[in-house]
C-alpha cells in the first residue's frame, strides 16, 4: 500500500498567514479547541540569526502507521486505504487516546466531540479524502483545502512520485523525518539560505 | 507587512530574485523572508531615509535625467541635507543602525532599477508619519523609481475607503441660506480619529455633544482611561457587530452587518475598485451602515425644522443603500474627475459574474483600476511617467505626499479641481516656496527637519502643541473646513520622563489572523491568532530576571497592563512589543483556553500628528517589572 499522495512543504515560502489552518477548519468543520494541521516554528539559530521557520504539520499518512497499530478497537477504528490515506472512523472510536500518544508527529487530537456511543472521539487530517475523487473543475476544487488556501504554494499537494521528482529537479535538500522508521509520507524541504544575496553585494 | 501584499511580493521574489531589506524594530514574518533584517529604534525612520538621501546625493547616485525632467525642488533638498548634516553617521547614531549598513542600503537602492519601497503602519503609526512618508517619497523621486512597474513609494496604510460622496446640494433656498448663515462660518474639528475626546474634555474649539462611531474605540484608540472619561460626557451612538468594551458607554447601540451580508463597492490602495455581492441575508435587526444613514436622513427629513425635507432625502436617498447600482450610476461619473468613467455598473456586474467563488487565489477578481475613462478602456495597471490624461493633464504618481496636483485630481477631482496645476507646477513637488508657506502655517515645512515622538530613549527632537488653531483646507467632513493645532517642531522632550520610564514600548498587530477587534470574536481566528504577549530581547529580559512565560507588568504614566513575557532576540534591544486589538470583553479567548487581556491602549499616550490626525502608537516610554 504505497502512498499515492503527499504534501511538499517549503518553509522558505511560508508567510505565517495560517490560512491553511482556517481553511481546514471551514472545510472539515474542525472545532475551536483543536486543529488538524497547525504549524510548528523551527529555530531560531541564536548564534547567527533570530529568524524562525514555520513548518506545516498535518498527518503524515505513514507507510506503517503507529496509530493503526495502537488502536485497541476490534477491527480497528483507524484504517489505511489502498492509496495510503489513513482514515479514522469516529463512530468506532472509543476515545482512549492510545493513538494520540503513539503518533510521533502529534497528528491526532482528542476532541470534546462525542459519538453516538457516548465516547469522546479523536480527530485527524484526512488529506481531504472526500475531495480527491472529484473532477478538477468541481466547485471547491479537488485538492486539500489547506493546499488550495496557501497564497504562496508553501504547501504543495500532489502525487508523491511527481513531487519527489520535482524536488530532485530543483536540487532542493530534504529533512529526514523518518526517525521512527514508520515511513511518513510528507516531503519537508530544507529552507533556502537567507542572507546569501545581501552578503554577495 | 500586509499579508496579501506579502504573498504577492513573495511570489515575485521567487521569480525575479529580488533582494529584500526589512527595516523594523521587530523581526516579523516579512523579515524572516528577507535577505537582511535591520533592527531600528522605533520612530527614527525619517533619520534613516535622510541618511540614505545624503549618501545618494553626495555620491551622485541619483537619477539625473529623471530629476531634471520631473522633480521640482531637488536643489533645495540637496542644500537642506548638507546644511543640516543629515549624514549616514548622524543617522547611525539616531537609528542604531551601523553607518556601513545605511550606505550599503542607499547604494543598493539607488543602483537597482526598478526598486520599490513598501511601508505600512510601521511608518504611519507615528507622530511624524506625514513627514516620514514625504521624505521616503523624496528618496523614491530622486532615484527615478516613480511610475515604473516594480517601483514606487507604496504606502499601504490608510487606503482611501470606498467612494466619497459628491458635495452637498441645496434644493431649496432656505437650505442654502441656513448653510451660509451657520455651517459655512463654523470650522470643524481637526480631521483626527482621536481628537474628538479633546473637544469633549476641553471644549476647544467647541464642545462636542454627540458622537456616532463605528467600531470599538476603547481598544483601538490611545489612552483608553481618558477616552472613557470623555465618553461619559457625550451622547454616544455606537454602530458595530459585537458587544465590545465601549458598548457600556453608549446611549444607543445599533447592530450593523458584516461585509458578507451586504452588497458593496470598495476601493483598493492600488486605485482598483472591487464589487462584492452579499452572500447571506442580514441576521436579526442588523442593517448595513449605508442603510442606517439613509434611514437617519429620512427621519431627519420628517423632524428637521431648519432644513427642507428635500435637502435630506435628495442628498442621501435610500435607493443608494438598497441597490448599489443606483449609487454607482449616480456617484461614480462625478467621482475622481471622471477617471472612473469606464467602470459602468453593467461592466462591473459582468465582471462579477465571471468571478469564480471557489477560486482561492481570486485570479478573476472583479477589479478595474483607475484611470479607466472610456467604456471599453482596459483599465490601468501602473501609472507611467509620460502618460497623459484624456484632457492632456498629468496622471500623477502614487505619491500624493509629494503634493502632485494630478494625484489629487485622480481621486479628489471634486474637491481640488480636476487636473489643475497647483501653483503652476506640473511636476513631482519636493519643495516649492508656496507649498512651504502653506505647511509653515501648521508648523511643518516642505522639507521637514527630523523630529519624532515626545517619548524616546535618546531624547530626540520632538513636537509641542501650541494652543493656537489654524484653519486647514477642507478635508471633507466639515462644510466650512477644518482647523488644527499649530505645532512647534524640533523642541527638546522632558528629560525626567525617560529617567523614570527607560524602556521603549511599541505596539502592532498580533498576527495576520487579526484585524482590528472584530476577528477576536471569531473562535477559529482567536485560536490561531495567538496570545497577548510582551515581547522582549534576551538582554533586557536578563536584566529584569524574566524568563519566557513569566508575568510582567508594563507601566507608563497613563496606567499599567500585565501579560506573559516572550523572550526572543527578534527585537531591537531595550524595546518591548505588545500586540494591540485585544480587549477584556473578548470572551472568545476564554473559550479557546486563554485569558481575555486588557487592551494595550490603556497605557499608550495621546500624541497625534496635526496634518493627518494619526496617533502615536509605536514610540512610547514604559517601565517593566516582574509580577
Amino acid at each position: 500500500m504505497a502512498q499515492k499522495y503527499a504534501f511538499k512543504i517549503d518553509p522558505s515560502k511560508c508567510t505565517f498567514c495560517r490560512a491553511c489552518v482556517v481553511a481546514c477548519k471551514m472545510e472539515n468543520n474542525v472545532g475551536v479547541q483543536w486543529t488538524r494541521n497547525d504549524m510548528i516554528l523551527i529555530g531560531p539559530d541564536q548564534r547567527k540569526d533570530p529568524a524562525m521557520y514555520a513548518v506545516f504539520m498535518n498527518c503524515q499518512q505513514c507507510e506503517t502507521p503507529a496509530c493503526v497499530a495502537a488502536c485497541p478497537v476490534k477491527g480497528k477504528a483507524i484504517k489505511k486505504r489502498d492509496d495510503g490515506i489513513v482514515l479514522l472512523d469516529p463512530e468506532s472510536c472509543v476515545g482512549d487516546e492510545l493513538c494520540v500518544y503513539a503518533c510521533p508527529y502529534g497528528a491526532l487530537r482528542l476532541t470534546p466531540v462525542k459519538n453516538s456511543h457516548g465516547y469522546f472521539t479523536v480527530d485527524k487530517c484526512t488529506y481531504c479524502a472526500h475531495k480527491l475523487d472529484r473532477p478538477a473543475d468541481a466547485p471547491g476544487g479537488n485538492r486539500p483545502a489547506c493546499a488550495m488556501a496557501c497564497p504562496t504554494n508553501a504547501i504543495d499537494f500532489g502525487l508523491r512520485d511527481q513531487l519527489l521528482e520535482e524536488v530532485k529537479r530543483e536540487g532542493r535538500e530534504q529533512f529526514d523525518v523518518n526517525l521512527f522508521g514508520i515511513g511518513p509520507g510528507n516531503i519537508f524541504l530544507k529552507p533556502l539560505p537567507r542572507r546569501a544575496a545581501w552578503d554577495k553585494l | 507587512m500586509h499579508p496579501i501584499t506579502h504573498a504577492w511580493l513573495r511570489r515575485r521574489k521567487e521569480v525575479v530574485k529580488s533582494v529584500w531589506v526589512v527595516v523594523d524594530p521587530r523581526m516579523t514574518p516579512t523579515a524572516f523572508a528577507a535577505d537582511l533584517w535591520v533592527p531600528i529604534k522605533p520612530g527614527t525612520d525619517m533619520a534613516l531615509a535622510y541618511g540614505m538621501i545624503h549618501h545618494i546625493i553626495t555620491q551622485n547616485l541619483y537619477d539625473k535625467d529623471f530629476v531634471d525632467q520631473w522633480v521640482e525642488g531637488f536643489d533645495e533638498l540637496r542644500k537642506f541635507v548638507t546644511q543640516k548634516g543629515y549624514t549616514p553617521d548622524w543617522a547611525a547614531k539616531i537609528t542604531g543602525i551601523p553607518a556601513g549598513t545605511i550606505t550599503k542600503m542607499a547604494r543598493l537602492y539607488a543602483t537597482t532599477k526598478p526598486a520599490c519601497v513598501y511601508t505600512n503602519a510601521g511608518i504611519t503609526h507615528h507622530v511624524n508619519c506625514v513627514d516620514t512618508v514625504r521624505v521616503l517619497a523624496c528618496l523614491v523621486a530622486i532615484t527615478g523609481n516613480l511610475g515604473v512597474p516594480g517601483g514606487g513609494c507604496n504606502i499601504l496604510h490608510n487606503s482611501p475607503v470606498g467612494l466619497s460622496l459628491p458635495g452637498l446640494e441645496f434644493p431649496e433656498a432656505r437650505d442654502k441660506e441656513w448653510f451660509e448663515r451657520t455651517a459655512y462660518k463654523q470650522t470643524g474639528l481637526p480631521p483626527q480619529p482621536d481628537y474628538f475626546r479633546d473637544a469633549i474634555i476641553t471644549g476647544k474649539p467647541y464642545k462636542l455633544r454627540a458622537v456616532i462611531y463605528h467600531g470599538n474605540m476603547l481598544t483601538q484608540n490611545s489612552n483608553a482611561e481618558q477616552l472613557q472619561q470623555a465618553l461619559r460626557d457625550v451622547f454616544y451612538v455606537r454602530i458595530g457587530l459585537f458587544p465590545e468594551e465601549d458598548v457600556k458607554f453608549a446611549d444607543f447601540v445599533l447592530p450593523s452587518t458584516t461585509f458578507y451580508e451586504m452588497d458593496h463597492v470598495h476601493r483598493r490602495i492600488d486605485r482598483g475598485l472591487v464589487w462584492r455581492n452579499k452572500v447571506v441575508d442580514p441576521v436579526g435587526e442588523s442593517k448595513q451602515d449605508m442603510l442606517i444613514y439613509a434611514e437617519l436622513c429620512q427621519t431627519m427629513a420628517k423632524l428637521d425644522t431648519k432644513l427642507s425635507p428635500r435637502f435630506w432625502s435628495e442628498n442621501f436617498p435610500t435607493r443608494w443603500a438598497t441597490d448599489k447600482r443606483h449609487l454607482w450610476n449616480e456617484v461614480a461619473p462625478k467621482h475622481a474627475g471622471g477617471w472612473a468613467g469606464g467602470m459602468s455598473a453593467d461592466r462591473m456586474a459582468k465582471l462579477l459574474e465571471g468571478a469564480k467563488p471557489g477560486d482561492p487565489h481570486q485570479k478573476y477578481q472583479p477589479i478595474l483600476k483607475a484611470p479607466c475613462p472610456p467604456a471599453d478602456h482596459p483599465s490601468t495597471q501602473a501609472l507611467a511617467a509620460d502618460q497623459r490624461a484624456p484632457d492632456g493633464g498629468h496622471p500623477g504618481f502614487s505619491v500624493w505626499y509629494l503634493d502632485h496636483p494630478a494625484w489629487r485630481a485622480l481621486f479628489d477631482g471634486n474637491r481640488f479641481g480636476a487636473n489643475k496645476k497647483r501653483w503652476g507646477v506640473d511636476r513631482v513637488m519636493i519643495s516649492h516656496p508656496q507649498y512651504d508657506a502653506e505647511l509653515k502655517k501648521f508648523g511643518h515645512a516642505a522639507i521637514p527637519e527630523f523630529y519624532t515622538s515626545p517619548e524616546t530613549m535618546d531624547g530626540l527632537p520632538t513636537i509641542r502643541v501650541t494652543g493656537e488653531f489654524v484653519k486647514m483646507f477642507n478635508v471633507g467632513n466639515s462644510p466650512g473646513g477644518n482647523q488644527v493645532h499649530r505645532y512647534e517642531i524640533g523642541v527638546r522632550p522632558d528629560p525626567e520622563l525617560r529617567k523614570k520610564y527607560p524602556i521603549q514600548l511599541t505596539t502592532g498587530r498580533p498576527g495576520v489572523a487579526h484585524f482590528h477587534t472584530i476577528t477576536h470574536w471569531a473562535p477559529s481566528l482567536a485560536q490561531v491568532g495567538g496570545d497577548r504577549y510582551v515581547q522582549m530581547h534576551p538582554k533586557l529580559a536578563a536584566s529584569l530576571k524574566v524568563k519566557s512565560g513569566d508575568m510582567v507588568k508594563v507601566e507608563t504614566p497613563r496606567g499599567s497592563i500585565t501579560g506573559p513575557a516572550l523572550v526572543w532576540d527578534g527585537i531591537q534591544e531595550n524595546t518591548i512589543f505588545v500586540p494591540h486589538t485585544f480587549g477584556e470583553d473578548q470572551k472568545v479567548h476564554v473559550d479557546v483556553g486563554r485569558q481575555a487581556w486588557e487592551s494595550v491602549n490603556r497605557v499608550t499616550a495621546h500624541y497625534y500628528d496635526n496634518l493627518s490626525g494619526q496617533n502615536e502608537y509605536k514610540c512610547q516610554l514604559c517601565r517593566v517589572t516582574k509580577v
